[in-house]
């Protein structure tokens, strides 16, 4: 493993100004590692204008997500506004300072209607809003109705109502690498060198047919060379990339020529083959680690979960060895509709394959999940990024099953200390198998299976009474049936925030127990400052830890408990639905623990403020607006006390639709 | 939807070129048709399952079905994603991305770490387009000096500048391409699993410097846990 690689010395980076700044998604489809991340920057806006900031964040996500291929790929994209305080309002102009947090410029480097915000202070207010979120799409909105803008690592626009198309035609430059396609004669005058050769994606120095890029874009009515000026109609147009000759673009008039125009076919692909590029086809492969051991009789249930276009999945192809051994069926759409559906936008089977070693024999397999996105936006994919897997080696060892079988559980979800502190939390660990597991010992994983570089050690407890007994770190039985209850301190000495980590117990004569989110994991977070430390936990009517809602509409409920033993402070808590966006509504609010009467209102994110060792209760109104299957490592909701992005506090429930 | 007529055995051989490496390994691909299908028919399935992948048919055999072409890993990769070719055997892609580097650059001193696969940035390979400074060139060197790949990924003090008319029409003459130099730079990528050490260039490409830009800096990754 590698840990850190290398370090000349320590490096004293600049330290920009700090601002107070909030990042707030303002559309969340899944985690953010597994989306598309555009993030729509304040500058300029001083804390009683936020509000502007907030209306026009919203004009610019409606503009880009509202627009072809974006809409068609809405899931995919995990959209957030980073409210950041300027102490003045409005933007510097050459000679003229105005005291805003990311230092934009109007006319800067010297020219009028170039604005330039300070990427230095921009790279900060990214990595202080979340440094482990991935901003692929970044936009710097500047308080002035002026016209101006600009593009590069950071886009910058203004309030003024032609910005829109000039940041479109930046982002076909900055995040698909598409060409200029009009013509400057002089920039020509120093091409190639200037700009480089055309990029063979939208401009050519091909000019036939079957030279061209796109040539299974042009219909064999086309001319070649083609003159005409019909919008939108593929083919072989001279002029582009600055030059008027020698050079070819496809179409006669896209955005990457002129402003307020389609992108256009070729563009579009584009478009699409980078957001498949970029974000995994997959939300979520259980197991996430790809090299798997089973005993000759055993047996293994590999699950993934596609990706969602328009509320349609993607259909799963699962082979063996290469040979097929799960294929999409007609009933396999995907269509939210279908009976069979279960709710979350594909079939269940179809994204499940259970590996028997009884029919594959000892040795080693391969398992693969494939899917493919058929869209016809694209017709030329010659690296396949259209088309995603993911794979398991699994060897099957000469051994049978061992007789004793475990799962483990921790509660609660998630810790926030501070200074290095040791977060403690329990955990259960059951044996289902049929005789005593023996030898056993707990360890702290993360998500692969592999080290999480926090230190960790467990007692075990009195299960009536929670109290530690015994020595530390034992090696303990289980009886068949049975199980043992433990406590477990875990310490990271760096600053860590919601870090997921998995208590997974091992015997002699048992395999592994599973990891599964929200299951036997937690978020920890060692932070610099105190920050609030909310236990929670979530009681549900009938089978405890399972909320069943009715498959008729009506409303279920969840009740919450929680009490802050860290510091004071406000926090926000929501439900995540997960990262398949379960087909569920709900509404939180605080309820008075006497009662159970709601004292708030009822929101979908509730604004809480926690004194130290405060206590407060909550109760979660949902339902369900599509079927759920029971599959309780798989569909759960978190209950979530943020502080921005930060975990402070959770919980979670397994559900499941019921007649 | 491809056809579903396909019944008997079709033999597909494979030559994967790996996507960072001329490295080539024969892989073997099954379908099963009924033997019906014609030649052309078979093609065309082929050529739909791959959609613009890079691959060439060298054979095709309709009575037993079996069809022979070279390809790479692409290639391969979107074979497997059709459920109509019912098997097919060779190597998956490699994973030449194997390592997620984040690169710091500041006053002469370079700073590396690892980061998640998530944060890094897609840099395209040997890509030379782009504006002057809009892309950094990274080469990826192996433990025996040979450059094994190069990476372009966004200057993160680039600016860009087009200049458009109240119609939209772009301004001859207008364009501009900045730097902010006053910053230090900070860049994430994925590099092979073979890397030892990076080597990270400016204004590659561009005319201020045509062949291989400037060096900005350079550093050892060292692959063990000793010597860190």
């Amino acid at each position: 493993m590698i840990r850190l690689l290398l370090t000349l010395t320590a490096l004293a980076l600049a330290a920009p100004v700090a601002s107070a700044q909030t990042l707030v998604p303002i559309q969340l489809t899944g985690d953010p590692d597994t989306r598309l991340n555009y993030v729509i920057m304040a500058d300029g806006f001083t804390a009683a204008e936020m509000d502007a900031f907030r209306t026009s964040a919203e004009t610019f996500k409606d503009l880009l997500l509202g627009s072809s291929p974006y809409v068609r790929y809405a899931d995919y994209f995990n959209v957030y506004r980073l409210e950041i305080d300027s102490n003045e309002s409005g933007v510097s102009r050459p000679g003229a300072p105005v005291d805003t947090a990311l230092g934009s410029e109007l006319g800067c480097f010297n020219i009028g209607r170039l604005l330039c915000a300070d990427n230095n202070r921009a790279n900060a207010a990214l990595a202080a809003a979340d440094p482990d979120i991935n901003f692929h799409i970044r936009l710097v909105v500047v308080n002035t109705t002026d016209y101006g803008g600009g593009g590069g690592f950071y886009a910058t626009t203004t309030l003024h109502p032609a910005a829109g198309s000039v940041f479109e035609h930046e982002i076909g430059h900055s995040f698909a690498r598409l060409n200029d396609e009009y013509e400057d004669a002089n920039i020509c005058a120093q091409q190639p060198g200037l700009y480089g050769p055309p990029g063979e994606i939208n401009t050519s120095a091909q000019s036939t047919r079957g030279a061209s890029p796109w040539t299974m874009w042009i219909d064999a009515a086309t001319p070649v060379p083609t003159t005409g000026t019909t919008a939108g109609v593929p083919g072989m147009y001279e002029g582009g990339h600055y030059c008027s000759t020698g050079v070819w673009r496809p179409t006669n008039d896209s955005l990457m020529r002129s402003l307020n125009r389609p992108m256009e076919q070729i563009n579009t692909e584009q478009f699409v083959r980078m957001f498949h590029r970029t974000v995994a086809g997959f939300d979520i492969v259980n197991p996430a680690t790809g090299a798997l051991a089973l005993p000759r009789d055993g047996r293994i249930r590999l699950s993934v979960i596609p990706k969602t276009i328009t509320g349609t999945a993607f259909a799963i192809t699962w082979r063996v060895n290469g040979q097929v051994v799960q294929a999409p069926t007609q009933a396999d759409s995907g269509d939210l509709s279908s009976p069979s559906a279960d709710g979350i936008g594909f079939m269940a089977d179809g994204t499940r394959y259970t590996f028997h070693s009884t029919q594959w024999g000892v040795g080693q397999h391969t398992v693969t999940a494939s899917l493919r996105d058929d869209t016809a936006l694209v017709r030329n994919d010659p690296t396949s990024d259209m088309a995603h897997e993911r794979s398991w080696t699994i060897t099957v060892e000469d051994r049978a099953t061992p007789d004793a079988r475990l799962a483990a559980a921790v509660l609660p979800y998630a810790r926030s200390v501070s200074g290095g502190a040791p977060a403690t939390a329990f955990s259960t660990i059951v044996n289902s198998g049929t005789v005593t597991a023996t030898n056993c010992t707990l360890a702290l994983q993360d998500g692969n299976g592999g080290a999480t570089g926090a230190t960790f050690s467990y007692r075990a407890t009195d299960p009536a009474t929670n109290t530690p007994t015994g020595a530390d770190n034992p090696a303990f039985s289980i009886p068949a049936g049975g199980f043992s209850t433990f406590v477990f301190s875990t310490a990271f000495a760096g600053t860590v925030s919601g870090s997921e980590v998995f208590v997974v117990a091992d015997c002699d004569n048992s395999d592994p127990s599973p990891r599964g989110p929200g299951v036997n994991s937690a978020l920890l977070s060692n932070n610099v400052a105190a920050t609030p430390d909310i236990v929670s936990i979530a009681a549900t009517i009938g089978t405890p830890g399972i909320s069943d809602i009715p498959s008729n509409g009506a409303r279920t409920a969840v009740a919450l408990s929680a009490v802050n033993i860290g510091a004071a402070g406000d926090v926000i808590l929501r439900a995540d639905l997960g990262p398949v966006s379960l087909p569920v509504e709900f509404d939180i609010c605080e309820t008075n623990p006497a009662t159970g009467v709601c004292v708030t209102d009822r929101l979908n994110r509730l604004p809480v403020t926690f004194a130290t060792n405060e206590v407060k209760t909550f109760a979660v109104r949902m339902r369900s607006t599509g079927p759920i299957q029971f599959a309780p490592e798989r569909y759960r909701i978190f209950f979530l006390f943020q502080d921005g992005t930060a975990p402070r506090g959770g919980t979670s429930v397994a559900v499941r639709t019921v007649e | 939807m491809t056809n579903r007529k396909m019944r008997g055995v079709v033999l597909l051989g494979v030559w994967a070129g790996l996507a960072a490496s001329a490295v080539a390994d024969p892989i073997t691909v099954h379908i099963h048709t009924d033997g019906t299908m014609s030649e052309q028919a078979l093609t065309e399935h082929v050529r739909s399952a791959l959609r613009g992948a890079r691959a060439e048919i060298l054979d095709i055999d309709t009575a037993s079905g079996v069809i022979v072409l070279e390809g790479d890993a692409a290639a391969a990769r979107a074979l497997r994603a059709d459920p109509d070719i019912a098997s097919i055997n060779g190597p998956h892609s490699e994973s030449v991305n194997a390592r997620n580097l984040r690169v710091t650059l500041d006053q002469g001193l370079v700073l590396v770490e690892p980061i998640a696969s998530s944060m890094a940035m897609i840099a395209p390979v040997n890509d030379r387009t782009g504006w002057p400074g809009e892309m950094l060139r990274v080469e990826v060197i192996d433990a025996t000096g040979s450059v094994i790949s190069e990476r372009f990924v966004p200057d993160p003090r680039f600016v860009r500048f087009e200049g458009w008319s109240d119609t939209g029409v772009h301004e001859a003459g207008s364009n501009r391409a900045e730097i902010q130099t006053d910053m230090p730079i900070q860049i994430q990528l994925a590099v092979p699993e073979a890397s030892a050490s990076l080597a990270v260039f400016d204004q590659a490409g561009s005319y201020q410097s045509p062949s291989e830009g400037r060096l900005l800096g350079s550093v050892q990754l060292d692959l063990t846990e000793a010597g860190q």
